[in-house]
């Protein structure tokens, strides 16, 4: 029987999903891991690609074959080649774009909730400034308007997309930082240092990786949308976001060419959301079941 | 009979009540037969309330009484079908007669608020902050073509619903919900809840998050709206004075069943089941300090682990191996006394015998002070331009128990957090083994000193200890500054020192139960080998029977380790066992002090008088 | 037993309408500030650009003379503030420069992309918002349902995929593919360009509508659970009743403050989806400038961002102000 609003009584979604898990993982999040882990290790050994920068004119525009996995592109080179190569800089840019918003959101965020006050004002107030402005505007206008390379894009990008995290940070610390068993932390006469690394930080690890994950998604969408836009990367490289716009006009001849390093980029994006969502779900429930 | 408006005047509240005799044929208001409620956990059915049986005649009122893990609360949610999402109910439930959970789902919210009212527990969450009291009270009147009502035809009502719940204030239905105290939301939302003038009235723990003189004045409405109306009462509670006092019958539920049922009058003079026993016994009394409390031992079994035979018989002194075989029934030994017990009749002597065991000690007499280690003058804390802490003095000396009793916001947290040094004091000055802490800076030693001398143990047992860390390094944070090199060793001992075994070290705090997380809080505050432990509410978040463990276990431990004890409580039953000296504060100031005994037996201050009579005792209160 | 009455209450709208009047001046300060800080990072762009002022402003192909001209008609010789104080002089009275590229001044060129962009910016909008809150709440009734767990997965791909990724898929698929719908281009007005508007529609609202969604799924979910909902349903109170007055006004303020977010991000996200569709929109105009290095144009496209940005923002902070009383005591004072 339903209820007011038809919700249904009985089993809950929790029950129900139980079925599909591997291991204590939901099936997604389990694929999403798999996913992430193959394209790192693309990253890392390139030399699984095959010559994808070798240019053969009379390839030009082929189909998937025995030789070409997913076909050539209208220089003939091969697709699949170039997607593995250009995982590299594809998951470059969002780890260090990730890890740097969850270390200095962190860090920011342990500071101004823990000790409130001045500090705390001060960065509400810059986040509440910068809040709302679209990182990828700035990069955009930025990077085109200098002409910068990849290290001026990254630091960019982080400066735009820490008041969010350290907005989220912020209330996860506010929430815990003046719970009981901080305050007998500091009236047992603990060290301040000693309580931020041993109660404050464990308690909040699981956001920080949560925030590195949802940041590292925002990262590939930024990064990706502006490489497409031919910002921030080197012509000729091979990279995810610069190949969808360099083969766009020849999606009548292959539409692999386009079609494969869009597909590449939407995967890792939906991977890395999926477990920092996970993430987010697991540790919140935790701290709600007390 | 219904809807005579009586003016609200001077109410007492007794237990004999007649039930109105100008009902002819005692239809129930509320009958609940064979009610199960249901939870699921890992594919199976997880029972929570068992087969529950009750029954409302109009214009009476039931307690249903139980601690945490009784299944009370659940079972009012299922009688009104509201139940969250999860669990399930069977069984039997007629309002007024007419079924109402057999009926399908939109005849039955039609029921809702006509013929059975709901009022929750936390008036803060109860009311939709974004609206106002006059649409919220009216929301559910309709004009007799059933149209909603005008504008002017609900500020009329509205104001009549007001004024029978004692708000007069005409700026009130205007108000948005933040803009009123608890004790006021209350009532608002009762006006609301009763508005549609319901045969039967179910009220959650109404009072629980009040403070006891506002906690008094609901339930003498929730009386008088009972009487006026002709309206059933079914009154949930963990509280059994609050249960004496305002029903006629009560129901005592242990683990899921009704173990004992009686009325009001039969039940305190004379439980007939151990548990009713142990649990009036377990409430501190306020007359009187006892050298120690009955405890129950053990600890409620969870729904999944509930035992086969009785219930109680794990922790039930009287039983036998007959009792742990087969599943009890409730059970007539007297007329309208029912018990769910086997051994019922030959336990009555036993248990009808005051317990040899307990004995009143004399009060207290007045100590020859030892070493004065706190002093506190002139004592301030503003919060902006709220004042918290308006100019207190108190004195603690070396051996004593010393409480600090009050309502919520009186100040009596904030000045214990300023001698732990927790708090700043705006000015005035706090000294704690000599050192000032309300000067503007204090040395590093000087710190040391005051964490050396005194130490806190928090209220809330959720929260006391870091969900990360285990209990073993919970203690060992306070071990390592005292300089001590076993760690281990140390944190094996302080959790003997509180009765728990030296492998709860290893546990993490949500394997705890919220008594073993106390205890794990105090271990903690003497692992600072502190002299003074500031109780800050240690007890008030637990059932009356692991409190009653807790206190036995401070009262030991300040005779074994010579500890002193600040005890911050609004309980002034508590404040009779555990303290010998105690300060009264109101709104920031100190209003009476003196030797516990005397200040409990004879209080000087109106303030002070007030607050005793508000505790509900069960007897007639005049 | 005494009647329980509040303080004696003072006129209740008197009291806080200094405080409410406070507020937006305070707000309007801020938003100014923000503008005049904004408008000194633009005037920088000239002089931040690689090569020097003169070569930002002039086209590629000017020669030395029109340098020359350039900078003495700008005073590029000058000390930066006062050149800094005359450009912004010269805003004030609404002169927004010249484009030495196109030959125009630069407004003229914004106000034509600007005819494409914003009805494509507020139709993405109203779609994302009216079909994300509609999403949201129905999930929220039937969490577990086919329904629930189908829109939880296709707003998390929603969340992740870039527009461009989107719009090109979108694009393949109606466009080549089915042939349905036109892929290139804003069309001639009329039914046609509301056929070419289709497309870049879907694709823009995407990523504001994954993310509208879970916020109301999320959000009406609390509520759902909170013991307000519990004391109305006891009360007999119909499911209309329930959510018009305590599940939208209850998410009411927080769905202000999104939506203003969402079509800040929106603007960003426009830039890359005129370009998948050939839209002659701001975006666009905004990338060829920068590929040209066409400054001054880039400076004044960064200022009508800007300037829309804060507008957004502080009507959503009014709105929020006027939907919420607990916003407005925190400012009253009458506690």
């Amino acid at each position: 029987m339903s209820d007011i609003l038809g919700r249904r009584r009985g089993r809950t979604a929790a029950t129900t999903s139980r079925r599909l898990r591997v291991g204590s993982l939901p099936i997604s999040t389990a694929l999403a891991i798999a996913v992430l882990a193959l394209m790192a290790l693309c990253a890392v050994f390139d030399g699984l690609a095959h010559e994808p920068g070798r240019i053969n004119a009379l390839e030009s525009l082929q189909g998937p074959s025995g030789d070409h996995y997913l076909g050539t592109d209208q220089l003939g080179r091969d697709i699949f080649a170039r997607i593995i190569a250009g995982a590299r800089t594809s998951l470059l840019g969002p780890t260090l774009l990730a890890l740097g918003v969850a270390v200095i959101g962190a860090v920011v965020a342990m500071l101004a909730g823990y000790f409130g006050g001045r500090i705390d004002a001060v960065v509400s107030r810059v986040v509440d400034v910068l809040y709302s402005i679209p990182a990828l505007m700035v990069a955009i206008i930025l990077v085109g308007v200098t002409g910068g390379g990849f290290a001026m894009t990254v630091v960019i990008l982080t400066v735009f997309n820490l008041p969010l995290a350290v907005r989220n940070l912020r209330a996860a610390v506010m929430e815990r930082a003046h719970l009981p068993y901080m305050e007998a932390a500091r009236t047992l006469g603990m060290p301040t240092w000693r309580i931020l690394l041993t109660h404050l930080l464990p308690v909040i690890a699981p956001f920080v990786m949560a925030t590195f994950f949802l940041q590292f998604t925002y990262g590939v969408v930024e990064l990706s949308s502006l490489s497409f836009l031919g910002l921030g990367v080197p012509p000729g490289a091979p990279d995810w976001g610069r190949m969808v716009a360099d083969n766009r006009a020849s999606m009548f001849g292959n539409a692999w060419a386009t079609a494969a390093p869009a597909i590449a980029i939407v995967a890792l994006a939906v991977s890395t959301n999926l477990i920092g969502e996970w993430i987010n779900d697991r540790y919140e429930k935790a701290g709600k079941a007390r | 009979m219904k809807q005579t408006m009586e003016q609200p005047g001077a109410e007492q509240l007794d237990t004999e009540r007649a039930v109105d005799d100008c009902e002819d044929g005692p239809t129930p208001s509320l009958q609940v037969s064979g009610l199960t409620v249901s939870g699921w956990r890992g594919g199976k059915r997880l029972p929570i309330a068992e087969s529950m049986d009750l029954q409302v005649l109009p214009g009476e009122s039931i307690a249903i009484v139980g601690e945490s893990g009784s299944g009370k609360s659940v079972t009012a949610r299922a009688v009104l079908d509201l139940l969250p999402r999860g669990l399930d109910a069977d069984g039997d439930v007629q309002i007024g007669g007419r079924d109402f959970l057999k009926i399908g789902g939109p005849e039955r919210r039609t029921m809702r608020g006509r013929r059975v009212a709901f009022v929750m527990q936390d008036p803060f969450t109860m009311l939709n902050p974004l609206q106002r009291v006059v649409d919220q009270v009216t929301a559910a009147l309709r004009s007799p073509d059933g149209k909603r009502l005008s504008r002017a035809a609900r500020r009329a009502e509205c104001t009549t619903r007001l004024a029978e719940v004692g708000i007069t204030d005409e700026a009130v239905l205007d108000r948005y919900p933040f803009e009123l105290s608890g004790g006021m939301r209350q009532r608002v939302a009762i006006a609301a809840a009763v508005a549609e003038d319901p045969d039967v009235l179910i009220a959650d723990e109404p009072t629980t998050a009040l403070d006891v003189t506002t906690q008094k004045e609901v339930l003498l409405l929730l009386d008088r709206l009972r009487r006026t109306h002709g309206m059933g009462l079914v009154l949930i509670t963990h509280d059994l004075r609050v249960a004496f006092s305002t029903c006629d019958r009560v129901y005592v539920m242990y683990a899921g069943e009704v173990v004992e049922t009686a009325s009001s009058k039969d039940l305190r003079a004379g439980p007939r089941h151990p548990y009713s026993s142990a649990l009036l016994q377990a409430e501190p009394p306020l007359r009187e300090r006892l050298a120690s409390l009955t405890t129950i031992p053990g600890s409620v079994p969870s729904p999944g682990a509930r035992p086969d035979g009785c219930r109680f018989a794990p922790r039930c002194s009287f039983a036998q191996d007959a009792c742990r075989e087969a599943a009890q029934e409730l059970v007539e030994v007297d007329p309208e006394h029912a018990v769910r017990c086997r051994r019922a009749v030959d336990i009555a002597v036993e248990l009808a015998a005051p317990p040899t065991t307990v004995e009143p000690t004399g009060s207290n007499a007045a100590n020859d002070h030892g070493e004065r280690l706190v002093k506190v003058r002139g004592a301030r804390r503003l919060y902006g331009d709220k004042v918290a802490v308006a100019g207190a003095d108190i004195d603690v000396f070396a051996g004593e128990s010393v409480g600090l009793v009050g309502e919520s916001g009186s100040g009596k947290t904030t000045l214990a957090r300023m001698i732990v040094g927790l708090t700043r004091p705006t000015s005035g000055s706090v000294e704690v083994a000599g050192v000032d802490l309300g000067a503007s800076s204090i040395s590093r030693a000087d710190w040391a000193t005051v964490r050396a001398t005194a130490q806190m143990a928090f209220q809330d047992p959720s929260s006391t200890l870091n969900p990360r860390r285990s209990v073993g390094s919970a203690l060992k944070d306070g071990l390592r500054l005292t300089g001590r090199k076993d760690l281990d060793a140390g944190a094996a001992e302080l959790l003997e020192r509180v009765g728990l075994s030296a492998d709860y070290a290893q546990r993490r705090p949500s394997q705890l139960s919220g008594g073993e997380r106390q205890r794990v809080a105090i271990a903690r505050a003497l692992s600072r080998d502190p002299r003074i432990v500031v109780c800050d509410e240690v007890v008030s978040a637990l059932d009356v029977s692991v409190q009653a463990l807790i206190l036995n276990l401070l009262r030991e431990l300040q005779s074994d380790l010579g500890l002193t004890y600040v005890f911050i409580t609004h309980d002034l039953a508590v404040v009779r066992q555990i303290t010998d000296r105690v300060y009264v504060m109101n709104q920031g100031e100190v209003v009476e002090q003196g030797l516990t005994a005397q200040v409990l037996d004879d209080p000087q201050q109106p303030y002070t008088r007030k607050l005793i009579d508000s505790i509900p005792t069960g007897k007639d209160s005049l | 037993m005494s009647a329980a009455t509040v303080a004696p209450a003072r006129d209740r709208r008197t009291s806080w309408a200094p405080g409410l009047v406070r507020y937006v001046v305070g707000r309007l300060l801020a938003a100014l500030l923000v503008l005049v800080a904004v408008s000194v990072l633009v005037f920088l762009f000239v002089h931040i650009a690689p090569g020097g002022p003169e070569d930002a402003i002039a086209a590629p192909t000017a020669t030395e003379a029109q340098r020359d001209q350039i900078r003495d008609d700008l005073g590029l010789d000058r000390p930066l503030v006062q050149q800094y104080l005359s450009y912004a002089g010269s805003l004030a009275q609404l002169d927004f420069g010249h484009s030495y590229q196109r030959r125009t001044s630069t407004i003229d060129p914004i106000v034509d992309a600007a005819a494409i962009t914003l009805p494509l910016l507020f139709c993405a909008w109203a779609l994302a918002m009216v079909l994300g809150i509609v999403l949201g709440v129905v999930t929220a009734s039937r969490p577990g349902s086919a329904l629930d767990r189908f829109v939880l997965g296709s707003t998390t791909i929603g969340a992740s995929a870039p527009a461009f990724a989107v719009g090109t898929l979108l694009a393949w698929l109606f466009g080549i593919q089915l042939g349905w719908l036109p892929v290139l281009g804003a069309g001639d007005g009329g039914l046609d360009r509301v056929k070419h508007l289709v497309l870049p529609v879907l694709t823009a609202s995407v990523i504001a509508l994954a993310s509208c969604t879970r916020f109301t799924r999320v959000r009406v979910g609390e509520i759902l659970e909170e013991d307000q909902l519990t004391f109305a349903q006891a009360r007999g109170l119909g499911r209309r009743w329930i959510l018009r007055n305590i599940i939208l006004r209850n998410a009411g303020v927080q769905l202000v403050t999104l939506s203003g977010g969402l079509l800040i991000n929106l603007i960003a996200g426009l830039v890359i989806v005129e370009q998948v569709f050939n839209l002659r929109g701001i975006g666009s105009l905004m990338v060829e400038s920068i590929n040209d290095q066409d400054i001054p144009m880039v400076q004044s496209i960064t200022l009508f961002v800007a300037v829309f940005v804060v507008l957004v923002n502080l009507a959503a902070d009014l709105f929020c102000f006027a939907l919420d009383p607990r916003l407005r005591a925190g400012l009253g004072g009458d506690r």
